[in-house]
């Protein structure tokens, strides 16, 4: 008897059209201002979270292999870009590294952000593989990890490095003069996930210094109905544990007083190891940043222009 | 095709009449059919396979009904065709009377029985209007493995696609309570899909569905609200806390105090409706107590998220 599959293969294309584009953002919640290269599309680690699974409707991993033809859009955004630092990256529709020590696709980019001072490239990743870019690195490179707990990257993040791994990669890139960046995100609500979050954050500080961090991020789980209803049929006991609401965006959040407690938990524990740490909720509401953090933020570009002053802050003159 | 095959009364007694191959339609007798056919007789022959005993493609009500009016012949085409061919004949000749949920997917899990490739099948899904997504074949397959009663159960209550594929995510066991506990409910297809909801997070959170308290319940409607209590505490303890707000205010009706249904938005929406300028000076100065009392002091804590 047939059984209906799909499969996944890797596909190169040439570059048409906008690879480099603002990040989409989300109705009524702010948004940072983010440039993303959709240098790949799809991804190889399958997170049970990941809301590729319902964005992407084709199964096959697609890469643009014309370095030249995204490096140009690149040059142009920040050749027009008059009032901010371009913050740029290829963690939108895929994991930065997952792939790169086989195809080697952030080299030349890694070169041209060292060689035009001009902008800020972060690889995000859950992938802690970064030897083919050491001889390359600069500082305008910012090598970022998703963090979540041991307990969350064993069942939901199953085929990604597990958090000891990152956190040693991450100060690989420190040592060789690199920032880095912290993403706690999604941030994933289950019974015990205080302790679970503390003790992460305590073994972060153990392992990296916090005055090399650029930025922390912190973003609740949250997902389009698509995706909860895979959630549901794959009973996802740890992520469904919480109680969700659909948000005025459609996607389904954490009630807004468990999200509000969630964050002041993680703020208030990162906080306390290093105050001057540079902390931002990913698409948040504006009532509930002043809720967590006291500040008050009307719109987006409120927290570009704050992104602005931690760069100048950490680069001086260098940028 | 039937110009091929050679039109002629065949003894009933030659039939394989246990044999169902080729059989797709469900369920398998229908009332209304009969009481045409007592008026008017068998008119459309039924159609065999060239082979004996013969192997019934179409007709299978047909000829239930001539086994039931105790008759000893039926017309029927005789027919030379390959095992595909067979089914595909089926499966258009039931389309042109119109094919209910069951009857497609039953028809597309005897194809994928039966070695047709994937592509042929998703061309069949296609052309009887299931579009030829493999989620859909997939559910197709599951739909046509359940037994009789969930399938008379998706085919009364008109389910669609996707609120069946919310019932499959349920554990089997599961299911047949399901099917048992909504026999003689009236129901609607949002409100089983709220329902079905409720249930699969329950399973996901705590296991077992209490379905012994489900029983006391006289309508669907309150086994959802019982449900919600469960699966979504905090939502319904500030729906509580919202209600009683509103009870302490003692607004006249005339008045509506809302906020958003999830308490994201930090907005509260009142609406006066009023035919004299009376009313509306009655409705300010009751909701300026309300103000004073600080009764919209606790909605807004609500949509600002501070109760904990």
């Amino acid at each position: 008897m047939i059984r209906f599959l799909s499969s996944q293969g890797v596909r190169f294309t040439e570059g048409k059209g906008q690879v480099v584009r603002d990040c989409p953002g989300t109705k009524y919640h702010i948004c940072c201002g983010y440039k993303t290269i959709d240098l790949i599309e799809g991804c190889i680690l399958f997170c049970s979270y990941c809301i590729l699974r319902c964005y992407l409707n084709h199964g096959e991993i697609r890469v643009v292999n014309d370095t030249d033809y995204v490096i140009s859009q690149i040059r142009e955004r920040i050749r027009n870009e008059k009032d901010h630092i371009l913050r740029f990256g290829t963690g939108e529709l895929s994991d930065s590294l997952a792939l790169d020590r086989r195809l080697k696709l952030n080299i030349p980019l890694v070169q041209f952000f060292g060689n035009e001072k001009r902008a800020i490239f972060e690889l995000k990743s859950k992938w802690a593989s970064i030897d083919h870019l050491l001889p390359y690195l600069n500082k305008y490179v910012v090598i970022s990890f998703s963090l979540a707990p041991q307990k969350i990257i064993e069942s939901e993040e199953k085929r990604t490095s597990p958090l000891r791994k990152r956190l040693k990669t991450l100060k690989k890139a420190i040592d060789i003069g690199c920032y880095v960046g912290l993403h706690f995100d999604p941030i994933v609500v289950y019974p015990g996930f205080e302790r679970d979050y503390e003790l992460m954050i305590e073994e972060i500080s153990r392992t990296i210094d916090l005055k090399r961090v650029i930025w922390v991020s912190l973003g609740m789980l949250r997902f389009p109905k698509k995706l909860l209803d895979l959630l549901l049929e794959e009973k996802r006991k740890n992520l469904l544990s919480g109680e969700f609401v659909r948000g005025e965006d459609g996607k389904f959040r954490y009630l807004k007083k468990d999200r509000i407690r969630a964050y002041k938990i993680l703020y208030d524990h990162l906080k306390e190891k290093e105050n001057n740490l540079f902390i931002y909720l990913c698409m948040e509401r504006a009532d509930v940043w002043k809720e967590v953090t006291g500040e008050e933020l009307i719109n987006d570009e409120d927290l570009v222009r704050k992104f602005d002053e931690r760069i100048r802050f950490l680069y001086g003159g260098e940028i | 095709m039937k110009e091929n095959g050679d039109l002629k009364n065949i003894s009933i007694e030659r039939i394989d009449v246990s044999d169902f191959e080729y059989r797709i339609s469900f369920p398998e007798d229908s009332s209304l059919l009969e009481s045409i056919l007592e008026k008017t007789g068998i008119i459309n022959p039924i159609l065999v396979l060239a082979e004996i005993p013969y192997k019934v493609i179409d007709g299978f009500r047909r000829l239930k009904y001539a086994i039931r009016s105790s008759r000893k012949s039926i017309p029927a085409y005789i027919l030379n065709l390959p095992p595909k061919k067979a089914l595909l004949t089926s499966i258009l000749n039931n389309h042109s009377r119109g094919l209910n949920l069951v009857e497609k997917a039953i028809a597309i899990s005897k194809m994928s029985c039966i070695g047709f490739t994937e592509k042929e099948i998703e061309e069949v899904m296609e052309f009887v209007g299931l579009g030829k997504s493999k989620k859909i074949g997939n559910l197709c397959l599951k739909i046509a493995e359940q037994d009789r009663r969930t399938k008379l159960f998706f085919l009364n209550n008109s389910l669609s696609m996707k609120t069946i594929g919310y019932f499959f995510c349920l554990a089997p066991k599961n299911r047949d309570l399901i099917v048992s506990f909504l026999k003689d409910k009236r129901i609607t297809e949002s409100s089983l899909r709220q329902f079905l909801e409720c249930a699969l997070l329950w399973e996901t959170k705590f296991g077992e569905i209490p379905f012994h308290v489900l029983l006391k319940v006289k309508n669907l409607e309150d086994a959802i609200s019982i449900m919600k209590k469960k699966v979504s505490p905090g939502l319904s303890d500030m729906e509580d806390r919202l209600r009683k707000c509103l009870s302490e205010m003692a607004l006249p009706p005339n008045v509506k105090v809302r906020t958003d249904p999830f308490f994201e938005r930090e907005e509260v929406r009142v609406e006066i409706e009023a035919k004299r300028p009376e009313e509306i000076r009655d409705v300010l100065e009751k909701l300026n107590s309300a103000l004073r009392r600080g009764d919209f002091d606790k909605i807004f804590e609500l949509t600002r998220g501070k109760i904990h």
